[in-house]
């Protein structure tokens, strides 16, 4: 199977978010069911960020457009980018997450075991996790963007981008929709958005999320050079063979202790508080004397 | 009937903490093995969850029962501390330079007297409570961090590095603790070292004379912790 | 619309005012986007800084209520730097004629001729034309009108045609052309600034841009909605949008035309079908005492004396047929007299109007069905009060809804109400067949999807319950008028339970020989150029001819114009005309012919509708002109092109000026009712027809107390009054919260923050809401003067199980335009303090 991305186009982008309410709908994600207690928090961007139960949020941000009327009003997208060299992946330690054969980060929620490295190990901050809210945390499992395979496996695109009537999303082969987001940020920049880059392509090795961002990249929530983080490196790939040879080399140290120590055999002694000698009891023969005014002790 | 004397070394309180604790360690140990060793949560994802959940809660039992001891009896932080933060005599100079020789060739080196507590167990010991700190503070952060305090995923990345590093210490150290304390190792077996911790905390007189000589000679001149206990007559 | 949604592509400029057509229309951004990749220029005019604004080319802002002097200053901009089409106006539109030399408007009053200061209604006869000729239809068995004397048909005085004087010079003084043209000298762009507020560079950007499409070869598209209607002017502000495309030669062109764009996809269908109190289906007139108290009086007032509405008659007597079947006769006029007759007061019974009457105790019944008056019309709270003097109160509808619950408001104490309130749930969309109706004008089938959910019906069933159980009780207990009742054909069965498919038969048309509802026979029209006035057949709603008209298979609508699901797009416009059934006559853009020159070439190859090869007309839509006739033998003919481009109306040319409206043969620009500003263009402040403002419920507001212009406005997450979107958590989570938009300036003003709670009040009411604090919202200068303006959502109420709300529309003003009664929402006067 050739590799696919998600194109995301904010410059098509309408912000109406019926690609959230889509995901919602497809994925059976809940939304709040007492009244009136969803938070709202001054903003178009609801829910404000991603959560247990969503998978995909747009952004809103109004940056100065230098111009008498208007803002420049960037619509951006929240949700996984699926790197090639997945943080997520590499962290997972029950092998929940993997990629699937068209490059997609998806994972088997069976196989999760809620410990959220994968979360914590994201540049981009997107694994969420859902279940029980109790400190303990056990029951909670992985929930992110999957790239909908049980639609794309029937030939089907992802339900966000079948929604998206501005066609600001696409799906398709990943050359195809890198080629469509150059020749439209080349038609930005002839427009006079000179900020305009496409985001995706390189990055993490190459996501399979394409974005066509129309403003400059401080308007979106994206990280300019998203990058594995050292220690999550470090700990996946050093912590553990180190560990691994650590154990075996003391086992093995100790072994050639315990070989040498066998046999060994020591004299059962006693000591005289009043003459300060210890004397080997066998023999009843003086061992040491502590000459307490010499201060031995 | 001849008699025999013991060395009270370790309290009730003393034997029980560690014990709770060493208990707590080694499940620890054990179920933090399901997230460090990713097919093996693969293979048993139920189990691996179980073993989740069972980290978090001895990891409190793991934090908590240090902390209890402590506050029942302040006196024994101050020995404990007294005894474990020393000047080092020559002796104990001399006892680190021959450990390795005579942990290979036992029969043919002969190790100083010692204090209380030897030089290397000082070191070893010290080493297992610096890991304990490690661990404890950087699985809090780990737990708290992720369920109650969101924190930054940086800050996640840095203590899982510090939960991993320490984890690799403390392996080492444990399994060595072990080896000795438990008296694996045959120079350490004859008295009933592993008793001192799982037993009555007694110490017979001729093994605390060989591995704490001034601290045995000191007890025994004071008597205060003296047991004499009537024994068969050998033959 | 003139047009349809698939058109928005070929559009060179596309100009969206009065409308946020990105986020209320998500479809509509489809085809924008499409028009932009091939080049086009979008221009967003709008208060407030939209979702739809932040995509568009350019923005300019525009204080609301002042769209007639946004219009007036392009008028004045097209004609002043000649960007006008020549050969177009001056050969499909009225500019040359000439109109009555009494004819005057008077701006030191802001007034026309013809005013009559007692009824304050306007004598439109000096808005008229002179006369060159006079003539007469030929009756005769061989003549053009040859079906009037047949037998069967009703009799009537045909009209005369009034042949106009032109000056095809367009410089006599009383010509179209040069009183449109002193008309507008008025509205200079400086002026235009003055009044709308926003700066001249970027108004005559805008001019600029979008009078380029004054090139014969370029199209451009206006979609306007609620934002242009919703005034005490608003068909004026519709019309003049019409005059800038007849001048720029964008109507009937693909990619031009004035597109309104509708909310439920059902709104186009119902306002089809005669929402309106003046209103038969198909936009025929309904009788009235004043005028057409008969049949013969009906056909004598409504017929044209040209162009296709010389057929009225055939759609009358048809759809009398249809409403009273056999029981309509030539004998009883067809039943022409069973048909209730609207009052002289009929403005009484208009939406607003109604809750005076049950403020009056007058009107003691009400049917709700599917509308939601307690939250979605101007002035609630009174309404509500108003509703408390009703005996009983039925509410039709999918959740229980404001009305439905209007005692339990707030602001009611449901101890001193005594209406009996009926709430019967319907069916939802997904749970009945049936046609929709979009925007672009196009019938489409659904099938039900899911039964309906516990006793919920479709509505069609609660009509024919409630028809049944009226009639038997007028059967047993007779009554007054009983025969309007029991004369009435109600026959839509299949296998004995009520079916919308017998209905479509009825819609389409049919012959009367050969069909029989009962034994499900029928035989359908072809088109509503079948209709006859001699009682042979019969029509519920003549616009629709055509589109079920497959006899062979009456019960599949699949096998029906309805349901076709074909790809073609000839000439590559996206008319698919193989896709369902556009009325009428499956056209997909209205004034097509309007689309070629006078020697019907095409103004832009690549946009061909129509053409004229030389002998025939070749044709990617379905013609909207007469492109052949059919000769006494039977034959047809084509017909060779000539200037009866807009042969709807009986000139056969486009109205720049007309008497077709009952408050201005010209758009002129009236303040809002409530306004923080004089009136500059003209010595009246408010237009002399603004209906309902002597109303003591009104509570006009004065600027010196509330001098903030609000405006209310959809947001894309939710629909209307929410009673439906707050049903889906999904749809509260992305907006759980009503808010208002508000200037930085004005916020620093009230001592507001983002997400501060806040009042929002004025006579009417007092709303308390959420603040959003934007950059997107900009004070205007008006006369020299800040005006602030705020937006507000309105989507909530008391009622629902996930997310409620105060009322909006407690603050605005029930009054109306004197044309379509549409109320003023978007305009009105509050003030605002941090809550």
């Amino acid at each position: 199977m050739t590799e696919q991305a998600i194109l995301f186009d904010s410059s098509r982008c309408s912000g109406c978010k019926a690609c959230q309410v889509a995901c919602k709908t497809w994925n059976s994600l809940p939304s709040p069911l007492e009244k009136n207690s969803q938070e709202w928090n001054g903003s178009l961007q609801c829910p404000p960020d991603l959560g247990s139960n969503t998978r995909l949020i747009i952004t809103f941000n109004e940056g100065d457009n230098g111009k008498k009327y208007g803002v420049n009003w960037a619509f951006g997208r929240r949700s996984c980018m699926h790197c090639t060299n997945a943080a997520c992946v590499n962290v997972c330690p029950s092998g929940c997450l993997y990629h699937d054969e068209y490059g997609m980060v998806t994972y088997d929620a069976e196989k999760c075991i809620g410990c959220q490295y994968c979360r914590s190990a994201c540049p981009f901050d997107v694994p969420r996790h859902k279940g029980s809210d109790d400190i303990l945390g056990g029951s909670v499992v992985i929930n992110k963007c999957t790239g909908c395979p049980d639609r794309v496996a029937h030939g089907r695109k992802p339900a966000c981008v079948t929604t998206c009537q501005p066609g600001a999303l696409d799906f398709g082969d990943r050359d195809d929709m890198i080629a469509i987001a150059e020749e439209r940020v080349a038609l930005l920049h002839k427009k006079g958005f000179d900020k305009a880059r496409v985001y995706g392509k390189d990055e993490m090795d190459g996501c399979h999320v394409i974005y066509v961002l129309k403003y400059g990249i401080e308007q979106y929530e994206l990280p300019e050079n998203p990058k594995i983080m050292g220690s999550v490196n470090a700990s996946s790939k050093v912590m553990k063979p180190l560990t691994a040879l650590g154990f075996v080399a003391v086992i093995a140290g100790l072994a050639v202790c315990y070989i040498s120590g066998i046999g060994y055999h020591r004299d059962t002694m006693r000591y005289d508080e009043k003459k300060h000698d210890v004397i080997d009891v066998d023999t009843g023969e003086v061992i040491k004397h502590i000459d307490k005014e010499a201060g031995e002790r | 009937m001849a008699t025999e004397r013991f060395i009270q070394r370790h309290s009730l309180q003393t034997r029980i903490t560690h014990d709770v604790f060493v208990i707590a360690c080694i499940w620890l140990m054990i179920s933090g093995l399901f997230v460090f060793i990713p097919p093996l949560a693969a293979a048993v994802p139920e189990v691996a969850r179980f073993m989740r959940i069972t980290h978090r809660i001895v990891g409190c039992v793991f934090i908590i029962t240090p902390i209890i001891s402590a506050v029942a009896s302040p006196g024994g932080v101050k020995r404990f501390f007294a005894k474990y933060f020393t000047k080092w005599t020559p002796e104990d100079v001399e006892f680190v330079k021959k450990f390795v020789p005579y942990m290979l060739m036992p029969k043919k080196t002969h190790m100083p007297d010692q204090d209380e507590v030897k030089s290397g167990q000082r070191f070893a010991d010290g080493m297992l409570m610096l890991c304990a700190v490690a661990m404890a503070i950087s699985g809090v952060i780990l737990w708290l961090g992720i369920s109650v305090f969101h924190v930054s995923a940086g800050v996640l990345a840095v203590q899982r590095f510090i939960h991993d590093l320490f984890f690799l210490i403390l392996v080492i150290f444990t399994i060595a603790h072990i080896f000795l304390g438990a008296g694996i190792f045959e120079p350490y077996r004859p008295g009933h070292m592993i008793g001192l911790m799982f037993g009555n905390g007694q110490i017979d007189e001729s093994d605390a004379l060989y591995h704490w000589g001034f601290w045995a000679r000191k007890e025994i001149e004071e008597g205060k912790n003296i047991v004499v206990k009537e024994v068969p007559d050998k033959k | 619309m003139t047009g349809h949604y698939c058109d928005f592509k070929n559009a060179d400029v596309i100009l969206t005012c009065g409308s946020n057509n990105l986020e209320n229309h998500p479809v509509s951004s489809k085809w924008v986007q499409r028009a932009l990749d091939k080049g086009a220029t979008w221009i967003v005019v709008d208060p407030r800084f939209t979702r739809t604004a932040a995509q568009a080319d350019i923005y300019c802002p525009i204080r609301s209520g002042t769209d007639i002097a946004f219009y007036g200053g392009l008028i004045n901009y097209i004609i002043e730097n000649d960007l006008w089409q020549h050969e177009y106006v001056l050969n499909y539109t009225n500019a040359s004629y000439l109109i009555n030399p009494d004819y005057n408007f008077d701006v030191s009053t802001g007034l026309f001729s013809g005013w009559d200061p007692t009824t304050k209604k306007y004598d439109t006869t000096t808005w008229g034309y002179q006369t060159e000729s006079e003539s007469t239809w030929d009756t005769s068995s061989t003549g053009t009108y040859s079906w009037v004397s047949q037998e069967g048909v009703p009799e009537f005085t045909p009209p005369t045609l009034k042949t106009p004087k032109k000056d095809p010079t367009l410089e006599d003084p009383n010509c179209v052309w040069q009183i449109m043209k002193n008309h507008y000298s008025r509205y200079t762009i400086d002026k235009v600034c003055e009044v709308c507020g926003m700066d001249p560079d970027t108004l005559e950007l805008v001019y600029k841009t979008y009078a380029s499409t004054g090139d014969p070869a370029k199209s451009g598209t206006i979609l306007y909605a609620l934002g242009q209607t919703q005034h005490h002017y608003g068909s004026e502000n519709t019309r003049i949008m019409c005059m800038v495309q007849l001048l720029l030669g964008n109507a009937g062109m693909a990619g031009g035309g004035v597109n309104a764009l509708r909310g439920e996809p059902n709104v186009q269908g119902a306002t089809d079908m005669a929402m309106m109190v003046y209103d038969l289906p198909g936009y025929l007139h309904w009788p009235t005492v004043a005028s057409t108290p008969t049949l013969r009086a009906w056909c004598e007032h409504e017929t044209y004396s040209d162009g296709y509405y010389t057929n009225k008659p055939k759609f009358m007597v048809s759809f009398l047929k249809e409403w009273f079947g056999d029981n309509a006769t030539v004998g009883n006029d067809y039943g022409y007299d069973w048909l209730p007759k609207v009052p002289k007061n009929g403005d009484d019974y208009t939406t607003i109007g109604t809750f005076e009457l049950m403020n009056k105790d007058i009107m003691k019944g009400y049917f709700a069905w599917g509308q939601n008056p307690a939250a979605s019309d101007p002035n609630t709270s009174f309404n509500r009060r108003a509703m408390a003097h009703l005996d009983w109160l039925v509410v039709a509808d999918w959740t229980e809804t404001a009305t439905a619950t209007f005692w339990k408001a707030p602001d009611m104490d449901a101890s001193q109400i005594n209406t009996e309130v009926y709430f019967l749930p319907a069916a939802l969309i997904y749970e009945k067949s049936g046609t929709i109706l979009n925007s672009g004008r196009w019938l489409q089938w659904r099938q039900k999807a899911v039964e309906p959910v516990d006793q919920a019906k479709p509505d069609y069933e609660m009509c024919d319950l409630l028809y049944r159980a009226i009639a038997d009780l007028y059967r047993k207990e007779g009554g007054k008028c009983s025969e309007q009742i029991l004369n009435t054909k109600w026959d839509y069965y299949v296998d004995g339970k009520i079916d919308p498919r017998p209905v479509s038969w009825a819609l389409n048309g049919y012959n009367v020989e050969g069909t029989d509802f009962s034994k499900g026979k029928v035989s359908l029209l072809n088109g509503f150029a079948n209709l006859k006035a001699d009682g042979s057949t019969a029509n519920g709603i003549w616009i629709y001819g055509g589109y079920y008209n497959n006899s062979d298979a009456p019960l599949d609508p699949a096998q029906q114009p309805v349901g076709r699901r074909g790809h073609d797009d000839p000439g590559n416009l996206g008319l698919y005309p193989k896709w369902a059934f556009s009325w009428p006559a499956n056209r997909r853009i209205i004034y097509n012919r309007a689309s070629a020159d006078l020697r019907g070439q095409p103004w832009n190859e690549d946009k061909m509708l129509v053409k004229w090869d030389g002998s025939k007309w070749v044709t990617n839509d379905v013609p909207d002109f007469a492109a052949n006739k059919t000769n006494a033998d039977g034959t047809t003919e084509p017909i060779p092109p000539n200037n009866k481009a807009f042969f709807m109306k009986w000139e056969q040319n486009a109205n720049l000026m007309t008497t077709g409206m009952k408050d201005a043969p010209l758009p002129e620009f009236y303040e809002p009712f409530e306004s923080p500003v004089k009136n500059t263009l003209n010595g009246s402040q408010n237009s002399p027809m603004i209906k309902y403002a002597e109303n003591e419920s009104v509570k006009k507001g004065d600027a010196s107390q509330y001098p903030i212009v609000a405006t209310t406005y959809s947001i894309t997450e939710h629909w209307q009054t929410g009673a439906q979107t707050r049903m889906c958590p999904a749809l509260d989570e992305i907006a759980p919260q009503q808010f208002i938009e508000m200037s930085e300036e004005l916020a620093a003003e009230k001592g507001i923050k983002n997400n501060d709670d806040v009042r929002v009040f004025n006579n009417r009411g007092s709303v308390k809401v959420k603040a959003l604090v934007t950059k997107r919202i900009r004070p205007f200068t008006i006369n020299g003067q800040t005006v602030h303006q705020i937006g507000m959502i309105h989507h909530w109420d008391w009622t629902n199980m996930f997310s409620t709300g105060d009322v909006v529309n407690d603050l605005t003003p029930n009054v109306g335009d004197p044309n379509s009664y549409i109320p003023e929402y978007k305009a009105f006067l509050v003030d605002v303090e941090k809550a």
